[in-house]
């Protein structure tokens, strides 16, 4: 009877020292670097892997709608990642899911909301992303990934100081990669180069996973491109495919500056590549390999460009601002302006009025392009391919010295803003001279 | 029409109409290996790979390269491939545009007259995105190991499995073991049979970690996640194996008082949380210290004392069952007659614990394989006198192996910097376990005298010797398997 008394406060004191142990180890010791051998066993920027963990609890647990949202969240990264659409449809399915089913309070799971938003963004259906990003923000104010959707909508549809209320609110409830990018691109879009310098520098500071820093130097690649930094560029380039080897619009920004610092054998083979996993830049590689005087292998990259935007058309998913750019440099001027005019009653962004612009000095209507052209400038910024375009269209009305002063302003904001356009524009300045 | 066409051809590629997709078909014979090669490329790629000539030219110079690339070894030496058949033929797409399909049958002289290893890798086209699937299976030759499945998900790339809960696949390498013999065994994997319960408190497992993991920790949120754990150690301790620890804290009930329950509930308690405790810190502390290979000494080192308290009990049983039937007798002849129910359960469940802790990891099968409680059982069963050494040293052999699901909570805790939040969640757990044995000896003290018990009775001369041996055998059984787990 004496032992079996005695056994619990023995038993205790065991606990105790347990207890004391687990609690005054060296808490250096206690948070080890690497991943804890417990539930957290994926590193959260595994992006293939976090997808099946996320089916994997799908399959224990079908009606989860917290996971269901995730899980759109991760096809949707995978379908921007890969530039492959078909994760769009995953992605909708798997919010569509999570919508339809019950949470606690009644109302949808905030995030899969969300990223109806962000999807609606990827699909280039803008004025969609903002109902979504506004029906979250009548839910939860505070979800700060809401307001990333309604800045990214705004700027597109050309509602830019809607735009910029939206990023202030992102910027003050949570500075971070997400918000600092998108200053950025508010910033270069007003022309102030070195505010959106500063802020992406910034954000490459905090980015965590590879894909992060990938993306934020290619987006310091493509403000030194647009300030005409070439070498700059490249090495900007380059360290986002070190980071990141899979990153299209990376590689795709490299073989353009390569093309310019004259390396073409290396611009050739990077363009390339690209055009194997993404039809994003197929136009822009016909244009050098015709500059270069290769019209057959041109006229192929133009061809996926026109089968790609066939099936995007079937899919319901037309482009009108792509296809409208395009068939006023290589196609039908009309059908350019038709495009163009349909996606500018739908938004008016700089990039669409400028678009429209061109398109309409291409069929003719010089007086009505111009219109366009001033409205595209409207903001600020320095855009060397809306200067060269500005120049051209001053031209065509007579305007010599207006037009001069342009393509001057073009070839002095980037020299190489297009292989056959920055040609042109030093032949018509060389003939006006 | 049209549209139910250009909708099958849709859901026909997973990854978009940019993909180039890959099936490789492997058929292992005596005397050869035959590779079947299908690319299924989407309309983008059929476009940007124009087919210059008649379609047979393409086929046979496209067969070609692929054969270029196609890496196969059988015991380290490549594999010489050789084309014999080859196809290309256009099917139609979306929006009118066409989509491929190359097909090509190559094959490769091989001898199977012993057991080889092949390895196999398609490096065509591998910078394009789309699906890539290799399937291996033998004809005539037995495939005694694989890393591929022996058939197609896809109907070789006709028909892709297109539910949200499914990635493509990119599987870009095989590596099987083909040895003479019939039959296509080795590639099929059984698929454990879960029981509800067990997947149910997998299910209370996993929410738990979600709480105890969650960005924000409120005091409701710490509340019900403490109310979880004690909620899962009280299914835990009701587990089947559990039973048997259920029985000796009613013996402790029947015989003693209640006090003596509550202590065998308390041992359990503690044991159980100190187990945990220990392994968690040790295993946080010691960096290279692996948290399965560290279980499978603890159940070698508690096989072992399982198996010396047999040897003990058996040499004191033949020494004492005349002299001390009478005097001591009803307490102990009875314990020992159910101790053998309990104690072989509890061998089981050890075996199960670590076949299971090491097949699934983390987080699943926590039901098998708790064998802590089972010990004290005995231990206050029995009581007192010269069994206690023995009851300790049970006790001991069963909160060696600590439950793995107590112990995922806590490093997880852990390593959120959220130590004493993941201690309270292992206290009660225990506390959970102790709740349902301390209910179980009560209600079966109302339930009174089984008319079992009372007929085991007359076997009471005898049951200091069978349960003697039966821990015997069990804890001989728990050293094996527990050695056969680490080897």
């Amino acid at each position: 009877m004496s032992r079996t008394r005695r056994l619990p406060p023995l038993l205790g004191c065991v606990l105790l020292g347990g207890v004391l142990l687990a609690l005054y180890a060296p808490g250096g010791v206690l948070r080890r670097d690497e991943p804890p051998p417990g539930p957290a066993g994926r590193s959260p920027y595994d992006l293939s892997g976090s997808i099946e963990d996320a089916q994997d609890r799908l399959r224990h647990r079908p009606d989860d709608a917290a996971i269901w949202a995730s899980l759109g969240l991760l096809y949707l990264e995978q379908g921007r990642r890969t530039a492959d659409g078909a994760y769009y449809g995953k992605a909708q399915g798997a919010f569509e899911r999570s919508l339809r089913l019950p949470t606690g309070d009644g109302e949808p799971y905030i995030d899969a909301v969300i990223g109806m938003g962000a999807l609606a963004n990827a699909r280039h259906d803008f004025a969609g992303a903002v109902r979504w990003a506004e029906r979250a923000r009548e839910a939860a104010p505070y979800r700060w990934p809401l307001y990333g959707v309604l800045t990214d909508a705004y700027l597109e549809l050309g509602q830019y100081e809607r735009a910029e209320r939206a990023l202030r609110r992102m910027l003050d409830g949570r500075p971070d990669l997400a918000s600092f990018t998108r200053a950025a691109r508010l910033e270069q879009l007003h022309g102030r180069t070195g505010p959106a310098r500063r802020l992406l520098l910034r954000a490459c500071e905090i980015a965590g996973a590879p894909a992060e820093y990938a993306f934020c130097q290619w987006q310091l690649g493509e403000l030194s491109w647009n300030g005409g930094d070439a070498r700059g560029a490249l090495a900007a380039y380059t360290r986002a495919l070190a980071a990141d080897p899979g990153h299209v619009p990376s590689r795709a920004g490299k073989a353009r500056a390569e093309a310019a610092l004259g390396h073409l054998d290396q611009a050739r083979h990077d363009y390339a590549t690209v055009v194997t996993r993404s039809p994003s830049s197929v136009v822009e590689y016909g244009e050098l390999l015709e500059h270069l005087g290769d019209r057959a292998a041109a006229r192929r990259q133009y061809a996926v460009f026109t089968a790609q935007h066939k099936l995007l058309a079937a899919g319901g998913n037309a482009d009108d601002l792509a296809m409208g750019t395009y068939e006023a440099n290589h196609g039908d001027p009309e059908a350019a302006v038709r495009h163009l005019r349909a996606e500018w009653r739908r938004r008016r962004s700089v990039v669409v009025a400028d678009a429209l612009g061109w398109a309409l000095h291409k069929a003719g209507r010089h007086a009505e392009a111009a219109e366009y052209a001033a409205r595209a400038a409207r903001l600020g910024g320095h855009d060397a391919l809306f200067a060269y375009h500005r120049g051209e269209i001053e031209r065509a009305l007579g305007h010599t010295e207006s037009a001069r002063a342009h393509l001057t302003r073009a070839l002095s904001i980037n020299p190489h803003f297009s292989p056959a356009g920055a040609a042109r524009a030093r032949a018509l300045l060389a003939a006006t001279a | 029409m049209i549209a139910a066409l250009v909708a099958t051809v849709l859901a026909a590629h997973p990854l978009g109409n940019f993909s180039v997709n890959h099936y490789d078909g492997l058929t292992v014979h005596r005397d050869r290996i035959e590779h079947v090669a299908i690319v299924d490329s989407a309309e983008i790629p059929t476009l940007q790979q124009p087919v210059s000539g008649p379609a047979d030219a393409h086929a046979r110079r496209s067969c070609a390269r692929l054969r270029d690339a196609v890496r196969g070894q059988a015991e380290g030496r490549p594999l010489a491939w050789r084309v014999t058949e080859t196809s290309f033929a256009y099917h139609p797409g979306a929006a009118g545009l066409r989509t491929s399909r190359l097909t090509c049958h190559l094959t490769a002289p091989l001898r199977v007259d012993r057991p080889l290893t092949l390895t196999f890798a398609n490096a065509y086209r591998g910078d394009t995105v789309g699906w890539r699937e290799i399937t291996a299976r033998g004809e005539g030759v037995r495939l005694s190991a694989s890393s591929v499945p022996a058939r197609s998900v896809s109907g070789m790339l006709r028909d892709y499995p297109a539910d949200l809960l499914s990635s493509p696949l990119d599987v870009r390498d095989a590596r099987i073991t083909v040895e003479p013999g019939d039959g296509d065994a080795g590639t099929s994997v059984a698929v454990p049979g879960v029981d509800a319960v067990t997947r149910y408190t997998g299910l209370l497992s996993d929410r738990l970690n979600a709480l105890v993991g969650a960005d924000r920790l409120t005091v409701p949120l710490g509340l019900l996640a403490l109310l979880l754990s004690l909620l899962l150690g009280a299914v835990h301790a009701a587990m089947p194996g559990h039973g048997k620890t259920v029985m000796a804290a009613y013996l402790a009930g029947r015989d003693r008082r209640l006090r003596d329950a509550v202590a065998v509930a308390a041992t359990v308690t503690a044991t159980h949380t100190a187990g945990v405790l220990i392994l968690g810190v040790l295993i946080t502390v010691a960096a290279s210290l692996a948290g399965e290979a560290v279980l499978g000494w603890l159940g070698v080192t508690s096989g072992l004392i399982i198996t010396l308290i047999g040897v003990s009990l058996l040499r004191s049983a033949r020494h004492h069952q005349p002299v001390h039937a009478p005097a001591h007798g009803h307490g102990h002849g009875h314990t020992h007659g159910h101790g053998h129910g309990h104690t072989h359960g509890h061998g089981h469940g050890h075996g199960h614990g670590h076949g299971h802790g090491h097949g699934h990891g983390h987080g699943h099968g926590h039901g098998h394989g708790h064998g802590h409680g089972h010990g004290h059982g005995h231990g206050h069963g029995h009581g007192h006198g010269r069994w206690s050494g023995g009851v300790v040293a049970l006790a001991v052999a069963g909160g060696l192996v600590p439950s793995p699901s107590a112990l995922v909570v806590l490093l997880g805790a852990m390593a959120l910097g959220r130590t004493v939040f993941g201690v309270m969640t292992v206290v009660c757990y225990g506390a959970g376990m102790a709740f349902t044995l301390l209910a179980a000896a009560l209600a079966l003290r109302r339930l009174g005298d089984l008319a079992l018990v009372g007929r085991l009775q007359r076997l009471r001369p005898y049951s200091a010797t069978m349960t003697a041996t039966l821990v015997l055998l069990v804890g001989t059984g728990v050293t094996l398997r527990a050695v056969s787990a680490l080897a």
